[in-house]
């Protein structure tokens, strides 16, 4: 009895060793970006930027040269039906386990992501990418290597993860970006890249933002006004700079940074109209001067407070207008705020917010709050007074 | 008798009757109806779970030592309460069917993609058959040992997904009126009634005198537990993404990562088989000691591998495919079971209460 347990003991370690669908890691290819793209004639041309893992080797005298990514392209009429296409031209499984970027070519945003979107999001091996858009195509983004990163799309990932970038608390992962998709006011938004054509060189750069309405582009804010859209939203802001001319030659500036950003949103029903009282509270510092002015006095500070509030302050006031009479759309996601303090009234106007919307009063208070001014007491400019 | 457990093994028993299938469907099913105020939702449902705790323990006070089919026998008549016994029996086993394909679609679509279910279903019906052969003893044991990895691991996971939470994806609290957060009450309300076999199990407690706090800490754990991370879940994945999701813990376990490792999504599937497999034992030993009972069988162990096959063969003839499976359980599958596990307490508790003299 006791040899026939321990046959039954030994006989399920065989059980193990490994599942139906093995795959060895030699026997993969590990995909770091995918990109989509339409073609005219409504084709869908998927892109995958795929680690050549010999290349990234650490051989003893270091690196192995060679390309160290590659880049396969297919066109197909779904994208079920390209990966799988793929599958039959590479010796290994092709997978998506490690995609850490997922691009969406300009056409394709703006005639709609709605369609593709599911497959990325059902597809078991995806996890959650960060979502891009490119300026033009999303082939060309994923072939544009990058000089100090062997793989492009964890030089992307990087890029917008360091934290003293004000993107950085923007770019969303493929998750945000649907959970964005799927709430009342079907905005969502991606970071944008664009390619800057040097001589004999493609260099990757972030370019701002692409807000989608219902799955389309319709507005691509650049990387300005994406400070602008930052101050409506509960992200905060670290990194990002705002200028501030002088007083004595507007072409001159003083350059004010962020360290943080609070934006709190008050609503008030006046005529069964809503007012937004939307206060702002920034904390920076002046990174440096070219004015010939004496920053470095308490009196000075108080006027560039007062003068930064009076810059954001219009520049917010554009943007809400951007939004109130160009577009339409309440792409500040202002409908929210109602929903969550204002239930009874956000039930009753839900379905002509569309309506509503450009006509809703927005006041804007800011208070800005210089803490610092770098480590020089005077500026050299100062001296040939 | 088979044997004697502790309270404190009763307490491990209770949380993985209700915590592990609850935590991995309850977000999909619940945060589609209440939104954001899911928490409020299992916050009610959990004091009615406390409510029904009340019953099933003072029912099973009144008749210490005896187990439900030998109460009912008692309260309904030899005949009758035989009868019911044996429909509780098949309650049971439902819902041990259930749960076993829960399982395999859980497998299914998290990591074992092209396995056949019926491939994952035996393996894991063979072993549980094994434990529950082996009697409650063994099975309470093995809660000793799967209770702490599971809430290590828990406790683990948690904390990583903290740093992607944003949290004003937890407001507006009541987005969709009272009216969803009711209609979101109802499926926790069906998973904590699953604990209506306890009065099968609390005989062999050997602790009577800490029933009690068994029986109502287990409840109140798992209830705090499922809210804290059905908010965490809520908090790092957005409400709409949580109830669109079929495995929202799981996806969200995807995105955590720890100094260089990432993707923590496999390890949660591992302690995850172990909860599962915990909460098949207890509903497979469940079923064949009641229909033991109620038939009078000598040993209930004779009825352990015909009744497995059953449930084995069950688990994946009853639905066509997973989407089926889905839509029945979130909607008329614990409708049937609530005869067993909410109306039929009530029944008793009811009789037993009003009845001055005890029944012999």
């Amino acid at each position: 009895m006791k040899v026939l347990h321990f046959m039954l003991c030994f006989m399920l370690l065989s059980l193990l060793t490994g599942c139906w669908n093995v795959n060895e890691v030699n026997r993969i290819a590990i995909v770091f970006g995918a990109g989509i793209d339409q073609l005219d004639n409504g084709e869908y041309e998927l892109t995958l930027q795929i680690v050549i893992p010999t290349s990234n080797a650490q051989g003893p005298s270091g690196n192995v040269p060679g390309r160290s990514f590659m880049v396969l392209t297919k066109k197909g009429k779904t994208v079920g039906e390209i990966v799988e296409n793929l599958m039959h031209e590479q010796s290994r499984h092709v997978f998506f386990g490690h995609t850490k970027m997922l691009v969406f070519g300009e056409k394709v945003s703006k005639s709609g992501v709605k369609e593709i979107i599911d497959w990325f999001e059902r597809y078991r091996e995806f996890r959650f990418p960060f979502v891009f858009i490119a300026e033009g195509k999303a082939k060309e983004v994923l072939s544009t290597s990058m000089p100090l990163e062997k793989i492009p799309a964890l030089g992307m990932q990087h890029m917008i993860s360091f934290r003293y970038r004000h993107l950085s608390r923007l770019t969303p992962t493929l998750n945000q970006f649907c959970e964005l998709f799927y709430s009342p006011s079907k905005v969502s938004y991606a970071t944008r890249i664009g390619i800057k054509k040097i001589p004999k060189e493609k260099k990757l750069q972030i370019i701002g933002l692409g807000l989608f309405k219902d799955g389309k582009l319709f507005f691509q804010p650049n990387n300005n006004q994406v400070i602008d859209f930052l101050f409506f939203r509960p992200e905060s802001i670290n990194g990002g700079t705002i200028l501030i001319p002088c007083s004595e030659n507007p072409k001159k500036f003083s350059t004010f940074e962020f360290d943080r950003k609070k934006t709190k949103v008050k609503i008030e029903r006046i005529k069964n109209n809503p007012v937004y009282n939307i206060t702002v509270e920034t904390e920076g510092s002046i990174e440096g001067t070219d004015c010939r002015e004496k920053i470095y006095t308490p009196e000075q500070i108080e006027k560039i407070e007062k003068e930064l509030n009076e810059i954001i302050k219009k520049r917010m006031t554009n943007f809400v207008n951007l939004a109130q009479k160009k577009y339409k759309i309440d792409f500040l996601r202002l409908d929210e705020n109602l929903r969550e303090q204002d239930f009874s009234y956000w039930s009753e106007v839900e379905n002509q917010w569309e309506d509503i919307f450009p006509t809703i009063e927005v006041n804007i208070n800011v208070k800005s709050h210089i803490k610092e001014v770098s480590g020089a007491t005077y500026n050299p400019i100062q001296e040939d007074k | 008798m088979v044997g004697q457990i502790y309270a404190r093994q009763l307490f491990y028993i209770i949380f993985l009757i209700i915590f592990p299938t609850a935590v991995l469907f309850l977000p999909a099913f619940s945060v589609g109806f209440a939104l954001q105020g899911v928490w409020i939702s299992i916050l009610l449902a959990g004091v009615v779970g406390l409510f029904f705790a009340y019953i099933l323990l003072s029912i099973s006070k009144k008749y210490p030592d005896q187990n439900l089919i030998k109460i009912m026998e008692q309260v309904f008549g030899k005949y009758i309460g035989k009868i019911i016994g044996i429909l509780l029996g098949f309650s049971t086993f439902y819902l041990t069917v259930l749960i076993m394909r829960e399982f395999g679609v859980f497998m299914q679509i998290t990591i074992l993609n092209k396995t056949p279910l019926i491939v994952i279903i035996w393996m894991l019906l063979f072993i549980s058959a094994c434990a529950v052969r082996s009697g409650l003893v063994v099975i309470a044991r093995l809660a000793d040992l799967i209770f702490p990895i599971f809430l290590l691991a828990l406790l683990i996971i948690l904390p990583l997904l903290l740093p992607s939470i944003r949290t004003y994806y937890l407001t507006p609290v009541l987005g969709t009126g009272w009216e969803g957060i009711f209609k979101g009450s109802l499926p926790p309300l069906f998973w904590f009634s699953e604990i209506y076999i306890l009065p099968l199990l609390l005989p062999f407690v050997k602790e009577k005198g800490q029933l009690n706090k068994a029986v109502y800490g287990s409840t109140l754990a798992s209830i705090i537990l499922l809210i804290i991370t059905i908010l965490i879940i809520i908090a790092g994945f957005g409400p709409h993404m949580t109830s669109r999701t079929k495995f929202p813990l799981f996806e969200a376990t995807s995105l955590t990562h720890a100094f260089f490792i990432e993707q923590f999504d496999i390890f949660l599937v591992t302690i995850w088989i172990m909860g599962l497999f915990m909460k098949i034992n207890i509903f497979y030993f469940a079923t064949v000691y009641s229909f033991g009972q109620a038939l009078n069988v000598k040993s209930y162990k004779s009825l352990v591998l015909p009744i497995g096959l059953l449930m084995g063969i069950s688990s994946y003839t009853l639905y066509q495919n997973n989407v089926q499976f889905i839509r029945h359980l979130s909607g008329s599958g614990p409708l049937l079971l609530s005869l067993f596990s909410i109306i039929l307490p009530l029944i008793l508790f009811v009789i037993t209460r009003f009845h001055r003299r005890k029944l012999t």
